[in-house]
């Protein structure tokens, strides 16, 4: 790796970057084991919630003496709970992803989230989904900065080029992953299939849904006309279209109400949406998108 | 509105020619494979209702609609469509085309004349004529041509447009139109054609048979030009008349040149006021024969150039020679009073102008004698034409005149009531007035029961008969009997051309006196015609068109002088009338053209060629970008 570099995905600087940043998710879907994350009833952390009356069976070592001393009744301390939080990296290996950049873009993205996630100690899941014949590849549970090296080598293995669609996927994943927290899809969501439906499998798993979709500029305008026999990079199916050129006005229009169908769907899972383009650098996405709407903060 | 109609409907058929054509566009269409991340987006695309539409689905396939397109235009061109112009199509037109003298009218300077406009209007519609639709084309002048029969050949009927010239004569149309009646004979005509300036004579007496298309030629001439042109004898000399017509609108000064030859003998210069004809006249030697050639000259451009020179040959004066046998003394006595005549059988020499004629100027025959030469006018006393002896008999006793002719030339004046006729000329069986009719003579006096005057007079030959003769008469000692001696003389010097005359009109020309059974060439500047004398010495049938002049040339040599000119007043006056005269109906001129069946295989074609620009176009479009 030249220069010094610690993975070819990211810049020393965005990984600098990147572990000044945390996950800002919208309900806090934890774990009991102890985390990170402050849990909304009393905990054994050390940051310093409240008091209240001593009953007996307490722990008497959160009993505040200095108060006791002056007030002559027992008080115990109060901490905030803190759970851990797991996150869940999914990236959608399928043959429609092997085109431009759009599985760079993943692969690099899914790096910035897990070093988010684990430089806050979170446990971070990596699933690659790639063909139903077969296992979802995946690195479990790496966190703190000892997790660095096997994520990065994990990421930088994978490689496009599969018939499974993305909700096929998510279904293998949440038959191995177990625990509450933040699940983050980076696909480009072009599947026939009910992503509605995965969504709800994600929800009801605990996980709170991000979906990122990637798309490239030749997806988003396509370039083409006259007749066309167009082939699905991922079935192989066939679809001859005459005069595309005619049609890239309607083409487009089933592109915005595609993502608005899904950004609908993770409003009401309480998930976040964001759509970006292939070609845009990380470091613009993090600061133009991510950061700006949010995501990390 | 009326639906196009097809002359070939039969290449409807290649229309089958689209089944394989949309077999070969399926099976040749070879589409670019491009492969896409994903079909989910385009199927919901294909799904649309809006790509499902009709329009759209012509869209898609807009190649193969374009190659349909494309046939179709080329099917339908060859179907020869066309906008029939009236309710019912023409299949024969004749086009009757006016090529009188006005028809040379230029009526712009530098312009063409109107029968070049003519023309222009003809070769329109030869232009449009439709492969069933057949036309012929005839020539009306004072006479009609037919150039060509009824033909589709549109080469043909150029060449015969183009060869039409106009003729220095006056236009009949009724010739024209009964040439086209004929032509109906053979072909059925809904409508004829006919293309002139309107200088024709406004009321026909033709019974149209078909209807009748006036396309008028707007004309706005300004023209003078000589319309008469004679001589009258005055002594020795000749007192030479001219007289001067116009356009309505023609006005101012010209001069009127006269010449004899390269002689200048006469000039004159007049002020014409618009639609007043002035007559001038000069006075010249009559003591030698004389080529007369009258010319105007304006100042302001003239429209018709032809009728500005005129010509008239003047014969030698001399006395009138009158042939009367010695048998008839009562006519020669009163002859020998008469000034200027030469009596023949004469004890004396003949003087040497006329001792060489060939033809006396009148002879006076006693019975069926005939005189020993041709004779201009003749008087047979006592004789019934050999065509009527079997309807006319001389019988014996007394005849009385029941009725004569008071305007007849030879009876003017003359008395015949009371005259006691010793011979009773009457009617055989049914002959009547009729009869003598048909024979070619008019009764001018006539008893109860018969004739007793005939005439006949043609053209340059008075055959007068007395059917009874005037010795056997009190005729001879009435006041009446030196009257129609004199009568008799004026018609001979009149007939001699000694007395007054006329310059040759354009057209057949008059018969004129040669020798019996003798050839004769009309030689002029276009060429020569020939005919033979009659057996009466007649010589006719020469048809002139042009003016200028011309040689009577016989076999035998001899040589005779002819000046023709135009000399109509209707042609020099340009005079449009813009509404013909029949017997039951008016025509008036059209106001547009005839329109002709409108074709439209060239917009066809047109229309294919512009397909297949933007099937080219579409073929060719930029490559595309493979995602």
């Amino acid at each position: 790796m030249a220069g010094g570099q610690l993975t070819s995905l990211l810049s020393n600087q965005m990984l600098a970057r990147a572990e000044r940043l945390r996950l800002q998710t919208k309900r806090r879907l934890t774990n009991r084991s102890r985390g990170e994350h402050l849990a909304g009833k009393g905990g054994t952390s050390t940051e310093f919630n409240d008091f209240r009356d001593y009953v007996p069976g307490d722990d008497m070592r959160y009993v505040d003496w200095n108060i006791f001393a002056r007030l002559g009744r027992p008080y115990v301390r109060q901490y905030r709970l803190e759970e851990e939080s797991y996150v869940v990296i999914i990236v959608d290996g399928s043959s429609s992803m092997d085109f431009g950049e759009k599985f760079t873009r993943a692969k690099e993205l899914a790096a910035l989230f897990a070093i988010t996630g684990m430089v806050n100690q979170e446990p971070v899941s990596l699933y690659h989904g790639k063909s139903m014949s077969v296992p979802v590849e995946s690195l479990r549970k790496a966190s703190g900065r000892v997790g660095y090296r096997p994520v990065f080598q994990f990421l930088e293995g994978l490689a496009a080029g599969g018939e499974a669609t993305i909700e096929e996927a998510v279904r293998a994943v949440l038959k191995r992953h177990r625990g509450r927290g933040l699940a983050i899809v980076l696909s480009d969501f072009l599947t026939a299939g009910p992503i509605d439906r995965m969504l709800n499998e994600l929800y009801e798993a605990g996980l709170e849904p991000w979906c990122v979709q990637i798309l490239s500029a030749a997806e988003r305008n396509p370039d083409v006309t006259g007749d066309l026999r167009l082939i699905d990079s991922e079935q192989g199916h066939n679809l001859d279209v005459s005069s595309v050129g005619d049609l890239l006005g309607i083409y487009r229009e089933h592109l915005v109400r595609l993502e608005e169908h899904i950004a609908s769907l993770c409003r009401q899972r309480a998930g976040r949406y964001i759509s970006i383009e292939a070609e845009r650098p990380v470091e613009e996405l993090l600061t133009s998108s991510l950061i700006k709407q949010g995501w990390l903060s | 509105m009326s639906w196009p109609g097809f002359t070939s409907l039969g290449a409807g058929w290649l229309l089958l020619l689209a089944v394989p054509l949309v077999a070969l566009y399926f099976l040749k269409l070879k589409r670019p494979q491009v492969r896409v991340p994903s079909l989910v987006l385009w199927q919901q695309v294909i799904s649309d209702q809006r790509v499902n539409s009709p329009f759209q689905r012509f869209r898609r396939n807009l190649l193969l609609w374009l190659q349909l397109l494309l046939l179709l235009a080329l099917v339908l061109g060859a179907m020869q469509p066309f906008i029939p112009s009236t309710e019912t199509r023409l299949k024969n037109l004749p086009v009757l085309i006016d090529c009188s003298a006005s028809m040379g009218s230029v009526d712009l300077a530098g312009g063409g004349n109107r029968l070049d406009e003519a023309k222009q209007r003809v070769k329109k519609l030869i232009e449009q004529l439709l492969p069933d639709q057949r036309m012929a084309i005839v020539e009306v002048t004072n006479t009609a041509r037919r150039l060509t029969d009824f033909t589709d050949n549109k080469r043909d009927l150029l060449a015969k447009l183009e060869s039409l010239q106009v003729r220095d004569v006056p236009s009949k149309l009724d010739d024209g139109l009964r040439m086209a009646q004929a032509m109906a004979r053979t072909a059925r005509i809904e409508r004829v054609l006919f293309v002139s300036d309107g200088n024709v004579p406004p009321q026909i007496d033709f019974e149209l048979p078909y209807r009748l298309s006036f396309d008028q030629i707007v004309t706005k001439g300004n023209n003078l030009g000589i319309t008469e042109f004679n001589a009258r004898r005055n002594g020795s000399r000749w007192n030479v008349f001219v007289r001067i017509d116009g356009s309505e609108s023609a006005s101012g000064l010209c001069d009127v040149l006269l010449t004899d030859g390269p002689e200048i003998i006469g000039r004159e210069t007049v002020t014409i006021s618009p639609g007043v004809s002035e007559r001038i006249e000069f006075e010249i030697d009559g003591t030698r024969p004389a080529s007369l050639e009258a010319t105007l000259v304006r100042q302001e451009p003239d429209s018709l150039a032809v009728d500005n020179t005129a010509r008239l040959e003047l014969a030698q004066q001399r006395p009138l020679v009158v042939y009367c046998p010695s048998a008839l003394a009562t006519y020669r006595q009163v002859l020998a009073i008469l000034p200027t005549l030469v009596i023949v059988p004469t004890a004396g020499a003949l003087p040497p102008e006329v001792a060489e004629l060939k033809t006396y100027d009148l002879a006076i025959v006693s019975g069926d004698d005939e005189p020993p030469r041709p004779a201009k006018v003749t008087l047979h006393v006592g004789s019934v034409p050999a065509e009527l002896k079997s309807s006319i008999e001389v019988a014996s006793g007394v005849a009385e005149v029941a009725d004569w002719s008071r305007v007849a030339g030879l009876l003017q004046h003359v008395q015949l009531l009371d005259v006691a006729i010793s011979e009773n000329p009457q009617y055989i069986g049914e002959a009547s007035e009729k009869t003598v009719e048909e024979a070619g003579y008019t009764v001018w006096a006539t008893t109860a029961k018969g004739p007793l005057v005939l005439a006949r007079e043609r053209d340059d030959q008075y055959d007068y008969r007395l059917l009874f003769h005037t010795d056997r008469s009190t005729l001879p000692y009435r006041v009446g009997f030196p009257i129609l001696v004199a009568n008799l003389v004026q018609a001979a010097w009149q007939q001699s051309g000694l007395e007054e005359l006329r310059a040759l009109g354009t057209g057949v020309l008059p018969a004129m006196t040669g020798i019996p059974d003798e050839r004769y060439q009309l030689i002029g500047e276009e060429g020569s015609q020939e005919a033979t004398a009659e057996a009466d010495g007649r010589v006719a049938g020469f048809a002139v068109y042009r003016s200028g002049n011309y040689r009577l040339v016989s076999g035998t040599g001899d040589e005779r002088k002819l000046g023709v000119s135009l000399l109509n007043l209707q042609e020099t006056s340009l005079k449009s009338t813009s509404e013909l005269g029949f017997q039951e109906v008016n025509i008036a001129a059209d106001d547009k053209q005839l329109p002709a069946d409108f074709p439209l295989w060239t917009y066809l074609v047109i229309v294919a060629l512009g397909v297949m620009l933007v099937e080219w176009w579409f073929f060719n479009r930029p490559p595309m970008q493979v995602i």
